[in-house]
């Protein structure tokens, strides 16, 4: 605890706090002894960390952790992450110092030795400690624009996008959609004997002039004046100079807009190829097989679950595709984390502060002030009050961390708990 | 009061150009047609431009033109007068806003009437129901000329078609924020569009259909067999079919509500304008009996801006209380707070997350809301709906609106709402529907 400034032993107030409150130290103020009531006012209320910080810190205290406030320079610097990459990947679970970090002593003596001497003028420290923290953040952007690459999968997990990607699950969907005529298809004859499917309309014969690309027919005979209003001379015309000039400019769509769109270009079944559909010759009969379709699918569905008052979350019409299901069940709002990974370097006041290093001190672990090593965990401290910290933010943290996991120290009215964001890999669509 | 029945009078027929200054003031030109051209007139300036046929045969949007008659076209309207046989017209006004196209798709479009006209002959010999007809685009692509045009040529050949107006922004039916239907029995006044006398018309109360589908669909759906009970007792007009006229909302939800409509009206034909990718998804969602045909647009159809639609919006609803000419004259008068119950069509959406979960809140954009009257209701738009006695008021948005009233303006202390209104006090037994249409009675 505490650190030499000037030939003085200097405290930090959360320090000091904790110390008194274990009965170790006394505190004066003008040669008056504080009392700890005077001591939370002064130390904690008025300087920059807040009563809720405290009480996270000295919990931790209490647990036997060494404690220290938040230090981007105890991050990995760019050059030994290079070196390192593949052990602490491979360690990640464990929070230990990895071997090859303690066997490469000369390297990491050599940058805690600068950072040791820059500690005489906390303002030239501040400045290492930021372009040191900008280094490892670039490095951490090239790695992750590596990930991006088209082809390979994506490895860092964070990156939920809630749009329509097409999953494997949108396939099962799909098939069980195309499924159900088969199925229904014989009750369907019985329907369709009795009902001649004629269609009343013999377009062959009725003839529209369309300027749709599919469409053969180019010159239109003159039609029969008897069909005309009064004063109206009609004639052969010729199409196709139309068709050129069908607008060609792009439509204006948002990029959700644009997902669906082609999300349904892919998937959608063609109504008109149904074959059941085929059959019918007008609107009655194709709203009688329709009705009968969401019937016969509505049966299926076990009465256990659905006859009561209490439902499923999902029903099967809102489940065919993983974005529908994740927009139901959404408590933090999706943010585009790819668009622009130079985003998350320029630090906003929006994005919380991680407020702590935490460190294991068993004895495996050989922590030493002028030689902190990797931390256990970084802990950021929130209120019980404050919303959910959005993915923008987290991704942030994640960042500003590098390897170390964030733990988020959640404070209720004195009871503290602790959460934090596990990494997995989302599952990826196999098809092209 | 009859439940249906318009509060307003229709249109008067004054004489044309009683509002604006005479006709003889401004420079005159002369325009040659040769057959088969039109005139395209976009009036911008302060001033009004007038039309008259010299000589020949004329029609704007299927209106045949009257031959030496004075037509007038007011400040932001926009027109082409087309002629099959070759005309002379003479033209009031600054004419540099006036230019002769000889590349129009009227020949195409004259083609489609000639194919509706075959399915109608078809069905009058059957004693079966005419085509029903959706016209879906983008928006400016000339939809509701289109309907238009169609719908005279039909009404020219004797026919009673139907004009059913499911666009809530810009409708020609009724005030903006409303779908409604309207039987057509003569062609469309070149001045002041078809005579809307006796329209059907529902309550949407906005002008996008986003802010909710839900009623939009169910209006679409009660629309829709309004008109089969038409067709039903009148064979003339179930012969005649309808003409669909839809918003150009063509993405997303929109898309939905037009294969909602599609299915609704049953529809036999539809035309697409001007827009391939539509075409193609009506393909694929809408049964092979249905037949898809792709039109291409006018080019006298031009985008037109926000503040242009807007202004068009507000000049519908002056036209409703002091008519197409300024020949009306609306009531202004104060009606009690306690006299009045207004109510919104569909409580404000919640986010989904404070829900609880598995609770969805589908119901709560058909659910009425109470409003209390206060000082934001100034300058909205509201709906008369008529209520016989009792307090039903399920079903209520599904009723048609026998007139419209503006809220000029709102007195906390006295209790007052002073109403712009077409009849004179006192209200009908009525409930107020309110929109989020504002209409400020100024000019």
């Amino acid at each position: 605890m505490g650190f030499t400034e000037r030939g003085k032993q200097c405290l930090l107030p959360e320090e000091a706090v904790y110390l008194l409150e274990c009965g170790s130290i006394q505190i004066f103020h003008k040669d008056m002894p504080l009392s700890v009531q005077e001591v939370y006012e002064r130390l904690l209320l008025h300087q920059t960390l807040r009563v809720l910080q405290y009480q996270v810190y000295s919990h931790l205290k209490r647990l036997g952790f060494i404690v220290t406030r938040f230090n981007s320079s105890s991050s990995q610097s760019a050059y030994e992450r290079r070196l390192n990459i593949r052990s602490s990947i491979g360690s990640a679970g464990k929070r230990k110092r990895s071997p090859s970090l303690r066997s490469e002593p000369g390297l990491s003596r050599g940058r805690d030795g600068d950072v040791c001497g820059d500690e005489r003028s906390s303002e030239d420290k501040s400045v290492t400690s930021c372009t040191e923290a900008k280094e490892s953040n670039r490095e951490g952007r090239t790695f992750r624009d590596m990930s991006d690459r088209p082809g390979k999968c994506p490895d860092h997990d964070l990156k939920i996008k809630l749009s329509d990607q097409p999953t494997i699950s949108d396939h099962n969907g799909d098939s069980r959609k195309e499924n159900p005529p088969e199925s229904t298809d014989p009750s369907e004859d019985v329907t369709m004997e009795n009902l001649p499917g004629a269609f009343r309309w013999d377009f062959s014969k009725i003839s529209f002039p369309d300027c749709a690309p599919d469409r053969p027919c180019n010159v239109f005979p003159a039609p029969q004046p008897a069909l005309l209003p009064e004063n109206v001379a009609g004639r052969e015309v010729d199409i196709s100079p139309w068709r050129q000039r069908l607008s060609l400019k792009p439509e204006k769509m948002s990029r959700k807009e644009r997902d669906r769109y082609d999300w349904e270009r892919r998937f959608k079944s063609n109504v008109r190829a149904d074959a059941a559909v085929q059959r019918c010759g007008n609107w009655t009969e194709y709203k009688k097989l329709l009705r009968g379709r969401e019937e016969s699918s509505r049966k299926a569905r076990p009465p256990h679950l659905w006859a009561s008052a209490i439902t499923p979350l999902v029903t099967p019409e809102h489940g065919k595709t993983t974005a529908s299901v994740l927009d139901q069940i959404t408590v933090m709002t999706s943010s585009q984390l790819l668009d622009g990974s130079e985003r998350l370097l320029d630090v906003t006041a929006d994005v919380p502060q991680i407020h702590f290093d935490v460190y294991q001190a068993d004895g495996t672990s050989d922590f030493r002030k002028s030689r902190p090593g990797l931390p256990y965990a970084r802990v950021c401290v929130r209120s019980f009050s404050e919303a959910v910290p959005s993915l923008r933010s987290l991704k942030c943290l994640a960042l500003r961390s590098v390897d170390v996991p964030v733990v988020f120290a959640l404070v209720d009215c004195g009871e503290v708990a602790f959460y934090s964001f596990k990494d997995f890999r989302l599952p990826v669509d196999v098809y092209p | 009061m009859a439940a249906d029945e318009p509060l307003p009078p229709g249109p008067s027929a004054l004489e044309a150009g009683g509002l604006w200054p005479s006709a003889s003031s401004g420079p005159s030109t002369k325009f040659e047609l040769d057959r088969e051209t039109e005139l395209r007139l976009e009036v911008e300036g302060p001033a009004p431009v007038r039309v008259e046929l010299v000589s020949g045969f004329a029609e704007v949007f299927g209106t045949e033109l009257t031959r030496n008659k004075k037509y007038t076209f007011p400040p932001g309207s926009r027109a082409a007068v087309f002629t099959w046989h070759g005309c002379t017209v003479q033209l009031w006004g600054s004419a540099d806003v006036a230019y002769v196209s000889r590349d129009t798709p009227m020949l195409l479009y004259l083609n489609t009437h000639v194919g509706l006209e075959q399915m109608r002959t078809q069905a009058e010999s059957e004693g079966e129901r005419g085509p029903r007809v959706l016209v879906a685009g983008p928006s400016d692509v000339g939809k509701s000329t289109l309907c238009r045009l169609l719908l005279n040529y039909a009404v020219r050949r004797g026919r009673r078609p139907t004009l059913v107006e499911l666009d809530v922004g810009q409708g020609s039916v009724s005030v903006p924020g409303t779908v409604g239907a309207l039987c057509v029995e003569r062609p469309a006044d070149v001045e002041e569009g078809f005579s809307t006398q006796a329209p059907l018309v529902y309550h949407f109360g906005s002008t996008t259909p986003g802010t909710n589908i839900k009623l939009y669909n169910k209006l679409t759906s009660r629309l829709a067999h309004v008109f089969n009970l038409r067709c039903e007792a009148n064979r003339r007009a179930s012969v005649s079919g309808c003409l669909i006229n839809s918003c150009g909302w063509v993405k997303g939800s929109g898309y939905q509500a037009l294969i909602h409509a599609a299915s609704a009206f049953e529809v036999d034909v539809v035309l697409v304008l001007d827009q391939e990718r539509l075409y193609n998804d009506l393909l694929r969602d809408l049964p092979h009996f249905v037949r898809i045909v792709l039109l291409p647009k006018s080019g006298g159809a031009s985008e037109r801006s926000k503040e242009c639609r807007r202004e068009s919006r507000d000049q519908r609803v002056r036209e409703y209380f002091y008519g197409p000419r300024g020949s009306l004259y609306p009531h202004a008068f104060e009606v009690k707070f306690s006299e009045v119950r207004v109510y919104k069509v569909g409580a404000p959406s919640i986010p989904d997350s404070c829900l609880p979960l598995g609770m969805s809140q589908e119901d709560n954009q058909l659910k009425l809301v109470p409003v209390t009257p206060g000082r934001d209701m100034a300058h909205h738009l509201l709906s008369v709906v008529p209520v016989d006695g009792g307090g039903a008021e399920e079903g209520l948005e599904e009723r048609s609106v026998a007139g419209f009233i503006v809220i000029t303006g709102v007195d906390g202390e006295r209790q007052t709402l002073t109403v712009l209104s077409p009849a004179p006090r006192p209200l009908p037994k009525c409930v107020l529907l309110i929109m989020d249409i504002r209409f400020m009675d100024l000019k």
